[in-house]
């Protein structure tokens, strides 16, 4: 028979209903707590009802309570589903104003539903009679040690050598909003191990008829040496006072106060009463053979397997060691198992410490192998502790375990790697052997010691790279640069192209050809003058050059120079050469002149 | 101008050539003859496969001193000690072996047994360093070496033809791996030398919480334990192994870098 899709549903949705009534049936709970329990008068208590696990809880009733005036103060209703898991809770709060002073007791209570009813356990609550009117109103300054002072403790101040014990440090504080940071200056620097502090439940107390707020941190101290220890530190307290300002909003609230920072810190230094521990060295009276410097209180246990093995397989041995005290510095009890064993050392596995509260675990295994088939058991293993506690020696003694031991069945092929007794160290390898040796190596290349990647010469070698590609960089800038202006390419084309003109002209000299000499005086000047002021080819004329020259302050024998060689190009290139006779010196003279010449206008900036 | 760049480079290349046929010619001279080193070590293996391990870790250790170093050394002369029974020293010269040749499956093979015929302990590094170790100092370098000109030369080709850029820009990209790792690779190698590793040669060695005899001992070091040197003060040494750390005499170690 096949359920249509309704009914699946039906089914489902009532199972989850049955679930869910169960799940509530198993959490429901009420607790009962009322906050602060110590209180000056005056000064108002909250007492809270929490009813977990039932829909709908009828209020409690919070009987008359002699001392106190109460009143209902509100319900709060919360639901969660986390995991599959629904939790719902109703809170009732009464507030409880104190009317008398001295120690009161509320409670027993039952609350009680329809169905079941709950026993909630008495509270005892203490009111504080007020403080001297003089001091309330301000009259007199109040010593700031009453507001604030700290307290060291310790369970006791006898103790041994490497005993881990506790200290406790009380800050009482009174009307003071603290902040976190506290610090402590001046501890000894050596002699004692000191762990981190780790907050414990604050509360208050009631010292002198004043209430106090009392924070508490504990830490774990280890002795490292006999000797006498005086503990006086300095407490550094951050104290969080308000500051005068007045909040730019105008604002009395402690919201506004923190977020405009109207609330600033102000380190408060206390020195609390020094504590003096006397560190005592271990007895050598009674110190059982083959202590190790436990001290503490300790359980260990031994593990053997397996048990039936032939000679020369491994036995494991595991040992645990775990309790309270210095386990940080606890080693594995040695195994004293003479000739019959090739024993290891020993070997940590694992290791579980709790410095806050001082215990922790240690795992060691050790392997140990029979050499022969005549052993018949695993001899005791002993581990001795100093219990501080006791102030005696504890011993430990697990075993003897009884192994049975067969004949090897394959002696060499276990023991393969025999070694001359007298190293004694490693005399056995089991299951396989170290692999043979190597071949002579291909070349023999001798070690220096400078080794070859700090060789300098390989060391130069790679700044090659950088210094190629720093001049490639420059080149390729300069090639943009003289691409994207034609000015500035002309100008630096000028020389060369002036330096091309005189070489022609003293071939022409050589070759006694006057009018090849003068064509390539008119060369030179015109392509010098034509680059160096950027224009076009049939644009150059002497009067142009000479105004340029002019205008950057050449002297005037430098530019009649130019001018007569100017005009003496002219006529020579336009007919008036005159015979063809060379007149060798002269012409020399002339080009010696616009050398001269070229070489002044390079220096001026046309 | 062409020519020029052409000629210029060629110098170089004829320069740098001339450089190191000199520092070769400098190093080879006042070289023992390759012929003998060969008869030396093949006298050593002649003398293990005997059964003379010690003669044999003698004519190794005296290629050593005479300056060739090289893993096959090391390697054979592990296992003469081992042989002999000396384990530290063993571990020691595998060490170096494996410190040439990282991914050489025999000398790792070796180092492992020797290792754990002791039940002696290495620095337990983290991922990064073991994977990092995987190549030697030497082979970090030559990548890196080797992507940095590549780089340069890719970097050089970019400047002078940029109308190639989008493909010169992702080869020059691609070599940054390699030589991101060679640089890596080599920091690694430098950060460990902060911390170097020695070897435990001495059996029965105990790490001590103070650098006196009879101090209380910390911690246990087989021999052959591969510890990292914290502080040298002389006699003593502090060593780490892990995140314990004690003293040991310095006689019972040996520094595994040979400088």
């Amino acid at each position: 028979m096949r359920m249509s899709r309704r009914q699946t549903g039906y089914v489902l949705t009532l199972a989850l209903c049955a679930w869910m009534t169960a799940l509530r049936g198993w959490t429901a709970s009420v607790e009962f707590d009322i906050q602060p329990r110590i209180l000056r008068a005056g000064e108002a208590a909250t007492c809270t009802f929490t009813i977990r696990g039932i829909d709908n809880p009828p209020s409690p009733q919070l009987p008359p309570v002699q001392g106190f005036r109460s009143s209902f103060a509100g319900t709060q209703q919360s639901y969660s589903f986390v995991n599959g898991q629904k939790d719902s809770s109703v809170t009732f709060t009464y507030q409880l104003v104190p009317i008398q002073t001295g120690k009161f007791t509320i409670g027993p209570l039952t609350y009680a539903t329809p169905d079941q009813s709950f026993p909630l356990p008495a509270i005892d609550l203490e009111i504080a009679a007020p403080e001297s009117s003089a001091s309330q109103q301000g009259e007199t300054p109040e010593d700031s040690s009453d507001l604030l002072f700290a307290v060291f403790s310790t369970e006791t101040t006898d103790v041994y050598n490497q005993q881990v014990f506790d200290i406790v440090l009380s800050i009482y504080s009174q009307g003071l909003n603290l902040g976190n940071d506290i610090s402590l200056m001046n501890m000894p620097a050596s002699g004692l191990s000191l762990q981190p502090f780790q907050e414990l439940q604050g509360g208050r107390q009631v010292i002198n008829n004043k209430v106090y707020d009392v924070r508490r941190f504990r830490a774990k101290v280890q002795a490292l040496t006999a000797g006498t220890f005086k503990l006086e530190p300095t407490i550094q307290v951050p104290v969080r006072v308000q500051s005068e300002r007045r909040s730019p909003l105008g604002f009395d609230n402690s919201f506004f106060d923190d977020f405009f920072g109207m609330v600033r810190t102000q380190p408060v230094h206390i020195s609390p009463k020094p504590l003096e521990i006397q560190v005592s060295a271990l007895p050598t009276e009674g110190r059982p053979p083959g202590y190790a410097g436990a001290v503490g209180q300790f359980a260990f246990e031994a593990q053997v397997k397996p048990t039936d093995v032939s000679a020369g397989d491994p036995i494991t041995l595991t040992i645990q060691i775990l309790g309270r005290g210095n386990i940080e510095n606890i080693s594995a009890p040695q195994f004293v198992a003479g000739d019959d064993f090739k024993v290891y050392d020993p070997r940590l596995v694992s290791k579980d410490s709790d410095a806050g509260r001082g215990i922790g675990r240690k795992t060691f295994e050790q392997v140990l192998i029979p050499r022969s088939e005549k052993v018949k058991e695993l001899p005791a293993l002993v581990f001795s502790f100093f219990d501080p506690e006791k102030k005696a020696y504890e011993t430990i003694r697990r075993g003897p375990y009884p192994i049975v031991v067969h004949p090897s069945s394959n002696a060499t092929a276990r023991i393969l790697q025999a070694v001359p007794s007298h190293s004694e160290a490693s005399t056995i390898i089991l299951g396989t052997d170290i692999i043979y040796l190597k071949p002579a190596p291909a070349r023999w290349i001798p070690a220096h010691k400078c080794p070859w990647y700090l060789h300098p010469a390989f060391l130069a070698a790679q700044l090659l790279p950088v210094a190629v590609l720093g001049l490639l960089f420059l080149a390729v800038m300069r090639r943009e640069q003289l691409a994207g202006d034609v000015a500035l390419a002309r100008r630096h084309q000028a020389p060369r192209t002036a330096r091309a003109g005189l070489r022609k002209a003293e071939s022409a000299i050589s070759k006694g050809d006057r009018k090849a000499f003068y064509e390539a005086i008119w060369k030179t000047l015109s392509s010098y003058f034509g680059h160096r002021l950027n224009l076009a080819p049939g644009e150059l004329s002497a009067d142009i050059v000479l105004s340029a020259l002019n205008r950057a302050h050449m002297s005037d024998s430098d530019m009649e120079c130019i001018r007569v060689l100017f005009e003496h190009c002219e006529r020579a290139r336009f007919g008036d050469v005159g015979a063809d006779t060379v007149h060798e010196a002269q012409e020399r003279g002339i080009l010696e002149e616009l050398t001269q010449v070229l070489r002044k206008c390079e220096r001026l900036k046309l | 101008m062409k020519r020029k760049w052409i000629m210029g480079i060629a110098c170089g290349v004829l320069m740098l050539a001339g450089a190191v046929g000199a520092v070769q010619h400098a190093r080879s001279a006042g070289e023992t003859p390759a012929a003998k080193l060969q008869q030396t070590f093949l006298e050593a293996s002649r003398a293990y496969d005997a059964n003379r391990p010690a003669d044999a870790a003698a004519l190794y250790t005296q290629l050593i001193d005479q300056g060739y170093r090289s893993k096959e050394l090391y390697f054979n002369l592990g296992n003469s000690y081992f042989k002999m029974g000396k384990i530290g020293l063993a571990v020691l010269n595998y060490r170096r072996a494996w410190q040439m040749a990282p991914r050489d499956p025999d000398i790792q093979a070796n180092l492992r047994f020797a290792l754990q015929s002791t039940s002696a302990s290495t620095p337990p590094y983290k991922a990064v360093t073991r994977f990092l170790f995987k190549c030697s100092l030497s082979e970090w370098i030559i990548l890196a070496v080797s992507a940095y000109w590549a780089a340069a030369v890719v970097l050089g080709v970019l400047l002078l033809w940029r109308q190639h850029r989008v493909g010169l820009g992702r080869t020059l990209a691609a070599l940054l791996l390699p030589l991101a790792l060679g640089l890596a690779g080599i920091l690694n190698v430098w950060i460990v030398r902060q911390a170097p590793e020695w070897v435990v040669v001495e059996p029965r060695q105990q790490a001590l919480y103070a650098p006196m005899e009879g101090s209380k001992a910390h911690f246990a070091l087989p021999e052959g334990s591969i510890v990292r040197l914290k502080e040298d003060a002389g006699a003593w040494l502090k060593v780490a192994l892990g995140s314990q750390s004690g003293y040991v005499p310095s006689k019972a170690c040996v520094p595994v870098d040979i400088r």
